[in-house]
């Protein structure tokens, strides 16, 4: 009986680490590291009717972290497997650009949401084990957003880039960036990668 | 387990909401309590202030947009000067966005954008304090100096070291803007010094003072830009030491804060008026010299007031 109730102990500790699991050291350098790999430069074309397509290209470099280390949350499947969401942010140094038609524009940050599914009990090569959505942020120079910070309640507008090259990406061993887009003011366009 | 999603909502909400790592955000949030409180104590000074910011982002749009195509620059001055001063003599009741007013200036200088805004905002909220605060002593200095150190701590902040004239006037293409349009260059260098003027005038010992000093600050600016460019006889950009010394006393590091942004709009004026600089090389000369700007050896004083 005794040994029963010393392992039921350890069950209702191991269950309640794993369902409050933290992510190691390990996990945040492995965000970190996907961060990193994103490929520094790219081409993209976007695709216009009646064969006016335009191009545009980026170039960056990475500079200092913002955060010291990803944020990560913990949340759960109705299947009951686990996942995590995490969040990188990274500046980019002086002279990196997208190119757009002629026109240079400065690249500033590099913001991840991703979430990593490896726990999730779903094994389906249909479901991708990590997701990242990378956002490479023009023209802000204090790499705060996507959503302005306080609002509603300061005002403005709900989002503060008004530029920036979005991807997903859905395979790590490759980087492949997929759903490609860039916003441009404000203007949203899709675009296929070319390079 | 029914709390699980919802912890993880407010949290990746929370995510989004300024991470905690360091503080990014041209936006100040949270905002100061006393934010905009002299607005209410002054409101004739706080739309002269909001009038400022829209009078300089109107003309770095127009000499944007018309780059190159200024045939006769006293015509061109002539008809800005009109402009601004329709707007000075009935200015903003609220804040204008420079991006409302100059988008192609907002979109083709981010940089100097965010500096100037993060450094606008910390005008605004030292007057705010010096207005509004109860205590005139150690909590109102203590007060100003948080702010003054919540706003370094941002990657967007101007330096406080002060730096040598050569900063604003030793560029291939410094002095284009005043040797092109003086009398607007005047108005500017009068925008400064009544800006300067009010921190001044917010150190006098009693509320009445403060209210007559403001008032002061008011007609003596107006008194400048009556009839440019005779009415105002600067020489040289005003110096917040030298036009307000009780503050800089007390402040010692804020006025080269202060001195620097507006060296930034001179030469962001210069560069605009300079045929010297041409149009590919407008958006990098932009981070060049912000950059310069934010780093605290680029045209180091050895000579600071205080």
């Amino acid at each position: 009986m005794r040994g029963c109730v010393k392992l039921l102990l350890i069950s209702v500790i191991l269950f309640s680490v794993d369902v409050f699991g933290k992510p190691t050291p390990g996990d945040l350098k492995f965000y970190r590291n996907l961060t990193l790999q994103v490929r520094p430069e790219a081409e993209f074309k976007i695709p216009m009717p009646g064969g006016n397509d335009m191009f545009y290209d980026y170039k960056l470099e990475f500079g200092e972290p913002i955060y010291p280390q990803p944020v990560t949350v913990e949340a759960h499947f109705d299947n009951g497997g686990t996942y995590t969401l995490f969040f990188d942010r990274i500046w980019l140094k002086d002279g990196s650009y997208v190119t757009l038609s002629g026109e240079q524009i400065p690249l500033t940050c590099i913001f991840i949401k991703g979430q990593d599914n490896r726990d999730s009990g779903n094994n389906s090569p249909l479901f991708p084990e990590i997701i990242l959505k990378v956002y490479i942020v023009a023209n802000d120079f204090t790499c705060q957003g996507p959503i302005r910070p306080g609002w509603p309640k300061n005002g403005g507008k709900e989002e503060n880039w008004d530029t920036y090259i979005r991807y997903e990406i859905h395979d790590p061993t490759i980087m492949l960036p997929v759903d490609t887009g860039i916003r441009y003011r404000w203007n949203e366009y899709s675009s296929v990668l070319i390079k | 387990m029914k709390m699980k999603p919802f912890i993880a909502v407010f949290l990746i909400i929370s995510c989004f909401f300024g991470p905690s790592a360091s503080r990014a955000e041209v936006i100040w949030d949270p905002l100061p309590p006393e934010a905009y409180a002299f607005g209410t104590l002054y409101p004739e000074a706080q739309r002269l202030l909001f009038a400022f910011d829209y009078g300089h982002a109107l003309v770095y749009e127009l000499l944007l947009l018309n780059r190159g195509h200024i045939s006769d620059p006293e015509a061109f001055e002539k008809e800005l000067l009109a402009k601004i001063t329709a707007i000075l003599n009935n200015p903003p009741r609220v804040k204008v966005d420079e991006t409302d007013i100059a988008p192609t200036y907002a979109y083709t200088f981010p940089l100097v954008l965010n500096l100037f805004d993060w450094s606008h905002l910390l005008h605004q909220f030292v007057l705010d304090v010096l207005a509004s605060s109860e205590d005139r002593g150690e909590k109102m200095i203590a007060r100003v100096n948080e702010l003054f150190k919540i706003y370094k701590s941002s990657p967007v902040a101007i330096t406080d070291q002060c730096k040598t004239m050569l900063f604003m006037d030793g560029h291939y293409f410094s002095k284009a803007f005043r040797r092109t349009f003086p009398s607007f260059n005047l108005l500017i260098w009068s925008y400064h010094w009544f800006q300067i003027k009010l921190y001044e005038a917010l150190l006098k010992p009693t509320r009445a003072d403060r209210d007559a000093a403001v008032a002061a600050a008011i007609l003596d600016f107006r008194k400048l830009i009556s009839n440019l460019p005779d009415s105002a006889d600067f020489d040289m950009m005003p110096e917040t030491a030298k036009e307000a010394p009780t503050f800089a006393k007390l402040f010692p590091r804020i006025p080269s804060a202060f001195d620097n942004n507006h060296m930034l709009h001179d030469i962001i004026s210069d560069i605009l008026t300079s045929d010297k600089v041409t149009r590919d090389k407008l958006r990098s000369e932009g981070i060049r010299v912000g950059r310069m700007d934010q780093d605290p050896d680029a045209f180091k004083s050895a000579d600071c007031p205080n």
